[in-house]
């Protein structure tokens, strides 16, 4: 039992050093939607249809296949136009597959290794060349108009390998081509206007770090660090660019303004990894609703981000993009709510190998191209996907009435939809019935907008009973101040009685009072341990220890739902154990062992006293926070959070105090053995991990040997 | 030495295989078909002696309506009708069929073969596969007849690998066996599997008809259609009762392949192939004329499976430690191959019994009179109903059961719709035992949080009340979950024969032991004859086959497949029994059958999904499939409800299912019964009303008349017409409303 939970609790710590930041989605059969990374089962989204596997009515000795096709456009008279690359041809065709138009040269010169397609509004198609380095311009008919090549520009001096691969246009005429992290802006005279939409690279401390130490030759030969690249990009029907990247921090799906500003919903932040820190510390540490473009995925032991290949957008603003990776669709409303996730790899109808593009009819249908298939497959929306589009919609449009009973609509097919119970949420508060929104909000999991409810009906209850409240604010006081007196004046005495040998040994209960004065007359307690040699007991230490941990556990199941700082099924009992145990056993050790070389008195059993009696702090303190969490709100959470950092602080104090007194160190040298033992600790863990990590390779080994030779007598 | 030795016993063979192959060949004569002869014959490594035999068919016997006439050279065979005198089936591809001569000469030897196998030597680490054609020169073949058929023997050269092929004429068509004894591996090879003729009524691309697979409800690859199919995907392969190869059982896209059947239908004729004996071990394999497949013939056969292969872990040890994060696999072959007499039916359909529906009616009546199908004789439509009884939450620290729905609600539940007029019910509850649903291998108790042992004592005696309303108390003896522990994985999982327990990527699920799970399910049996008025609803034991392969505890497909028989029997004795899946062997035990697929798994080859599945079923045993609160078009599902013959099912629980939202088990998006029972009722009471004339019959035809109708023809003579399309539509004299279904009687018997 000892070595399952020792192996929990290692494991889990390596769990919690190793995955911090990842989400590990579960896999489900049908379709899903995410909600703080956690699937939720949705009736189908969307529904396959039918698949083109080859050109209808093709015009003789056409190839009726498409060989590695790039790219899908579907324009306004919901046309389908498929950049088929290895047959370095653009093919125009409605949706049932029938051949329109198949071009294969414009300007007298044949397509090589076409990428990408764009149809404007008034029917010009613009087919990105990418081997002829041009973007040619055809009318509706396939009649060619113009040729773009690389625009002249001195700031473009630097780009020799032209290669347009995406390219979107407005019907200005501007062209914004895909350029590695940038999005190159082109006028209608092939004018370069810039670029737009690169992504920050933000402030990295350990580069910064290595900057300062490297040489010239060694900066020389450290890796720039570039902006994420963009995969592809769309123009609305609202003028804004939409658009995937590889950005990992801020998001891989953005909507960029005319200047290049995303104003769609950010996956993160690409503060510096400092400011992060900084804004933890002052907010204390309780968790945010997690959320991702896209899912990040564990394939065979490795952990990938999303690769969002393509993007389709619809009238309204519904956001659709294509995981190439692992052939999924999400579907987000124009706030970036995710609505839905289906697609999955496969041989069957309906699933890919390697989907690389998606663009969405008039009527809402879906097509996925997929490259080593060849084929387009088509998705129809279910009722189900409709109503729910229709409801964000609504509420994006602030017709919130309509929007609630959208939500009542979808609640009564998939009551557990977390936009439909964001939705009621959102209703109720605005009805002022901050209850209903509550506990919407709180199956919806976003702690923020919970506890913005929850302030206003604390308010409105503070309003309708301020005087009882008053009352019991004074009788709690009063309470406490009498406690605290009490608590002081009884560990007095028992410290005295202590002192004068009236108490020859402690005992628990003694040993808990003398912990207890401790809080109260630090230096004067711990004085009377250094001078009580023999004297002390091991087993009020241990009490505190324990009663340390308990009042956390209690604390992790009881506080309040907007502080708690970490989600109840992810609570390892062992991790929690080994959190406290592990720093508090290495302290012990480290500065009895340190502060013995530097002269100091103290005996283990000494320090072992004084250093749980200061871990009553946290065992006090602890369960008060968490009776207070009950009554604040997130906006408070600054006040619980100085409360916590003053109960370690508090803590640490006394195990200082404790280190110097019961050692008879001086200020400088307390402070000296206090440094080298906590670098002590650090490198007592490195060990102990180098030694699990070594044991762990020879078991294996071990098991490998065994392993063999079993299968050996096979 | 041993190698003198072995010289010399391979020429006292040649001499023994010679001397009596001389006495064979030329006109073929009646021979004893006892295996022991056969068996001398195959003794040897073989001698070609094509020359020495005529390459004209010849007729080897005959009966009332065929003649079957073979070619002794390859031992391809060919069955003539004799009414038409038309060939009507060819084992080997004719040159009218196909261009042969186009082809290489594998090919040829291929599309002439009425075996192909497959093997690897016995050393292969790496899967460097071989395959070998009974009709490729240096084989010996010979034949011999007997009164109603014939025996050819096979010696693949290369491979020194014998078998034979017994092919007898019955009045359906042809009897194939492959005698298990039969087979000698005489070299350094082993055999994989063995492909049965291959080309066995294949089909050119431009002719008419299609390929049925039993794929889900059974679905069907139209030769029409091939031609628009994706270029290169030009095959797939079935494997019946589940995955054959352990690495594959967790795999996703699991295909469920519950008959061990297929057919063919070519013009006006239709060919079905019925696997009655080694089904265990048996693989549906469908080639499609797709664009770029190197031969344009789409044909249908199945591989039978002769040896487990698997994965060895090849160590650091192995690798020189070069890589040691990388964990490098090779593939090993069992050194005994799997001692499995196969036998296939193969039934010549004809008239208007050539299509799938005759297929249908063909395999119903083989059940039937083989006692393979429990004909409880459905006389009224059921309502099914599954509850979901409670599932566990994880708080980390500790785990805590939620009840979504309690024994009492239950009984309210069933109350409720039983005053509404609903008599027929077929009801199971999931995750009633202690730990919930997810919690397994599951502890048959029944859970305090949902009411305990009190309650389920109380709901024993209502149910013993209510003489039409079936209960049944959902088993899972076959799965494990590692995270919460209660099994070994050294003893109670089934493991590969590299001693590596077969599990998911994540290395989370587990199957247990046949044995482990035979030790629980009989403990659950224990519980359920407690409460008699209960039936026992058992998941993967109707569906899934699997082995275990560590040497202690071995146990093949074959095995298992009689160990779930005999778990089936026990629990069918006493009570009804309910089974998640239909698989063949199972349907004799079955008093109800739930969680049956609406669909193929839609490979990319199939074309038309058909309720195959229900039209051999529908009238013998109750069936429930999709539940029709977890759709997104009701209408639609209440359409295929009828169209595959399924009661009208819904999963329901008495709480919210908002509850389960942190669950390990969270598909239920909306079960409340308080939010469902009124529509349920509305449904259910239509459907009773309109199908009342079709209950107690069975499905004699099924057609799709035009796009979005189907029309389904009753032994009664009555007929159902469904209409999925968005307007209305008319088929004869009937006008089917939009969205709806019409009843009507064709013919008055």
């Amino acid at each position: 039992m000892k070595k399952k939970l020792f192996s929990r609790a290692l494991s889990g710590l390596f769990a919690v050093l190793l995955c911090v930041g990842l989400t590990i989605p579960v896999v489900a059969d049908g379709q899903y939607t995410i909600n703080d990374a956690n699937e939720v089962a949705i009736p189908d989204s969307y529904q396959y249809a039918y698949t083109i596997n080859t050109l209808q009515e093709a015009p003789p000795r056409t190839t009726l296949t498409f060989n590695q096709p790039t790219d899908l456009f579907v324009d306004t008279a919901d046309n389908l136009y498929v950049v088929d690359g290895k047959n370095n041809r653009l093919v125009k065709m409605e949706t049932d597959g029938t051949t329109l138009m198949i071009l294969r040269e414009a300007n007298g010169t044949r397509f090589s290794g076409p990428q990408g397609v764009f149809v404007a509004q008034n029917g010009d198609i613009y087919l990105a060349d990418t081997g002829n380095a041009r973007i040619v311009q055809m009318d509706a008919d396939g009649t060619f108009i113009r040729e773009y090549g690389k625009p002249e520009s001195p700031k473009l001096a630097d780009v020799t390998d032209y290669a347009p691969t995406k390219i979107a246009c407005t019907d200005a005429g501007v062209m914004y081509v895909l350029m590695g992290e940038n999005i190159m802006c082109v006028d209608a005279q092939n004018n370069f206007r810039g670029f737009i939409g690169q992504t920050e690279i933000g402030f990295d401390f350990v580069e910064w770090l290595l900057r300062i130490v490297a040489s010239d030759e060694q900066k020389k030969s450290m890796i720039k660090r570039t902006a994420a690249s963009y995969n592809n990009l769309l123009i609305g029907s609202d003028g804004l660019i939409y658009a995937t990247s590889r950005d990992e921090t801020e998001g891989q799906v953005k909507v960029l303004n005319s200047v290049g500003n995303n104003i769609y919903r950010k996956a993160g932040s690409n503060a510096s990894s400092f400011d992060k820190f900084v804004s933890k510390l002052l907010n204390g540490n309780v968790i945010n609703k997690s959320f991702q473009f896209g899912e990040t995925v564990k394939i065979d032991g490795k952990w990938y981000q999303p690769m969002l290949e393509d993007i389709a957008v619809d009238e309204q603003g519904i956001v659709t993009v294509l995981d190439r990776q692992i052939c999924r669709i999400y579907q987000y409303d124009s706030s970036g709510n995710l609505l839905a996730v289906f697609g999955k790899s496969g041989t069957n109808q309906g699933e890919f190998s390697i989907p690389v593009s998606i663009a969405m009819d008039s009527k809402g249908t879906l097509y996925v191209l997929d490259s080593s298939y060849g084929n387009i497959q088509a998705f129809k929306p279910t009722a189900f996907i409709r109503l729910v589009q229709q409801a964000t919609t609504a509420y994006n449009n602030g017709e919130y009435e309509k929007a609630d009973e959208l939500w009542q609509q979808v609640l009564a097919v998939d009551e557990t939809y977390p936009l439909a119970h964001l939705g009621v949420g959102n209703t109720a508060y605005k009805a002022e019935d901050y209850g209903t929104a509550m506990e919407s909000y709180r199956f919806y999991n976003d702690r923020t907008l919970y506890s913005k409810a929850f302030a206003e009906q604390r308010y409105l209850f503070s309003k309708e009973n301020f005087f009882y409240i008053v009352l019991a604010a004074f009788a709690l006081a009063t309470g406490v101040i009498a406690a605290i007196i009490w608590l002081a004046r009884r560990s007095a005495r028992v410290l005295k009685a202590f002192e004068y040998r009236d108490l020859p040994h402690l005992r628990c209960g003694s040993g808990l009072w003398m912990a207890c004065s401790m809080l109260f007359h630090p230096v004067h307690t711990l004085e009377s341990l250094r001078v009580s040699r023999g004297r002390l007991t091991y087993s009020s230490g241990l009490i505190i220890l324990l009663a340390t941990i308990v009042t956390r556990v209690i604390s992790i199941y009881t506080v309040h739902y907007p502080f708690q700082d970490i989600e109840l099924s992810e609570v390892n009992l062992a991790l929690e154990v080994v959190k406290y145990l592990l720093p508090f056993f290495s302290w012990l050790i480290t500065t009895y062992l340190i502060g013995s070389q530097f002269g100091g008195e103290s005996t283990v059993s000494e320090l072992f006293t004084a250093y749980s009696s200061a871990m009553l702090p946290l065992a006090v303190i602890t369960p008060i926070m968490t009776l207070l969490s009950q009554i604040l709100c997130t906006q408070e959470k600054g006040l619980y959070a100085v409360i916590g950092y003053f109960s370690v602080l508090w803590m640490g104090y006394l195990m200082i105090r404790s280190l110097q007194v019961l050692n008879n160190f001086s200020v400088g040298h307390t402070i000296l053995v206090a440094v080298i033992s906590l670098l002590a600790t650090v490198l007592l863990w490195f060990i102990a991990l180098l030694g699990y990590t070594l044991i762990f390779r020879i078991v294996q080994f071990v098991q490998d040997l065994i392993q063999e030779a079993m299968l050996a007598s096979v | 030495m041993h190698r003198t030795f072995q010289t010399i016993k391979k020429g006292l063979a040649l001499i023994l295989c010679f001397s009596l192959l001389t006495g064979c060949s030329g006109h073929p004569s009646v021979v004893n078909t006892d295996y022991l002869s056969t068996e001398s014959i195959l003794s040897g490594t073989g001698t070609p002696f094509i020359a020495a035999v005529p390459q004209e068919y010849e007729t080897i016997c005959e009966n009332m309506r065929y003649q079957l006439q073979c070619r002794q050279d390859i031992g391809a065979f060919r069955v003539l009708e004799k009414e038409t005198q038309a060939i009507a089936w060819n084992s080997a591809v004719t040159q009218e069929l196909y261009d042969i001569d186009r082809s290489t000469q594998t090919w040829k030897d291929y599309m002439q073969s009425v075996a192909a196998i497959t093997y690897v030597s016995n050393t292969d680490t790496r899967g460097n596969y071989l395959q070998a054609y009974s009709a490729s020169e240096g084989n010996a073949i010979s034949v011999t007849t007997f009164e109603q058929g014939m025996q050819i023997a096979i010696t693949f050269a290369e491979a020194a690998i014998s078998l034979v092929v017994e092919i007898a004429l019955t009045e359906e068509g042809l009897r194939v066996r492959i005698p298990s004894k039969s087979i000698q591996e005489q070299g350094n090879f082993y055999l994989l599997s063995v492909e049965l003729l291959p080309f066995f009524g294949a089909a050119a691309e431009t002719e008419e008809g299609y390929i049925f697979m039993p794929d889900g409800t059974g679905t069907l690859m139209h030769f029409s259609e091939v031609g628009n199919k994706h270029v290169f995907t030009d095959s797939v392969s079935l494997d019946v009762y589940g995955a054959i190869e352990q690495s594959e059982l967790f795999e996703e896209n699991q295909r469920q392949v519950f008959f061990p059947v297929y057919g063919i239908k070519r013009g006006d004729k239709a060919l079905f192939a019925n696997v009655v004996a080694g089904d265990a071990y048996t693989r549906i394999s469908i080639n499609a004329a797709v664009a770029m497949a190197p031969v344009k013939l789409n044909r249908a056969g199945f591989e039978l499976i002769y040896r487990h292969q698997y994965r060895i872990y090849l160590s650091n040890i192995v690798s020189n430690g070069k890589d040691s994060a990388t964990t490098l696999y090779g593939i090993k072959s069992e050194p005994e191959c799997i001692r499995l007499d196969r036998v296939i039916e193969y039934s010549f359909l004809d008239g208007e019994n050539a299509n799938y529906s005759g297929m249908a009616n063909q395999y119903r009546s083989y059940l039937k009179e083989n006692g393979l199908l429990n004909d409880t004789q459905t006389k009224a439509l059921p309502l099914a109903l599954r509850f979901f009884m409670g599932d566990e939450l994880d708080y980390g620290a500790f785990r805590q059961m939620v009840a979504t729905t309690t024994l009492k609600d239950v009984q309210e539940i069933v109350s409720a719709y039983h005053a509404a007029g609903v008599e027929d019910m077929e009801i199971v509850l999931q995750g009633w035992a202690k730990n919930g649903y997810s919690v397994k291998p599951q502890v048959f108790r029944p859970s305090s949080a949902i009411g305990g042992a009190s309650q389920m004592k109380n709901l024993n005696e209502f149910l013993g009340q209510t003489e039409k309303v079936h209960t049944y108390l959902e088993l899972n003896v076959t799965d494990a979950t590692a995270d919460v522990g209660g099994f070994s994985l050294g003893n109670d999982v089934i493991q590969t024969a590299g001693l590596e327990p077969v599990t998911n990527k994540q290395e989370t699920e587990f199957l247990l032991s046949p044995f482990y799970a035979t030790k629980k399910m009989n403990s659950a049996l224990k519980l359920t004859k407690k409460y008699n008025s209960f039936g026992t609803a058992m998941q993967v034991i109707g569906s899934t086959l699997y082995q275990d392969l560590v040497k202690k505890r071995r146990i093949d497909r074959q095995q298992t497949q009689l160990q779930w028989m005999s778990l089936l029997q026990a629990a069918s004795e006493t009570q009804s029994a309910a089974l998640a899946g239909c698989a063949a062997y199972s349907l004799r035990y079955a008093d109800f059958l739930y969680d049956l697929p609406l669909s193929s798994s839609q490979h990319t080859l199939a074309d038309e999904d058909i309720p195959w599945l229900s039209m051999v079923l529908y009238g013998s045993v109750p069936m429930s499939t999709e539940a029709g609160n977890l759709t997104s078009d009701i209408d639609k599902l209440k359409l295929e409800w009828i169209e595959n013959g399924s009661a009208p099912t819904y999963i329901l629980t008495k709480e919210s299912p908002t509850l389960l939202q942190d669950a390990d088990y969270n598909e239920l998006f909306t079960s409340c019964n308080d939010m469902w029972q009124e529509r349920i009722l509305e449904v259910y009471q239509d459907m009773v009303r309109r199908l009342q004339p079709i209950q107690n019959t069975t499905v004699i035809r099924h057609e799709r008349p035009m796009e979005g109708v189907a029309v389904l023809t009753y032994a009664n003579g009555y007929c159902v017409g469904i209409n999925y399309m968005d307007a209305e539509m008319s088929y004869g004299e009937q006008t089917i409303p939009a969205k709806d279904y019409v009843v009507w009687q064709e013919v008055v018997l």
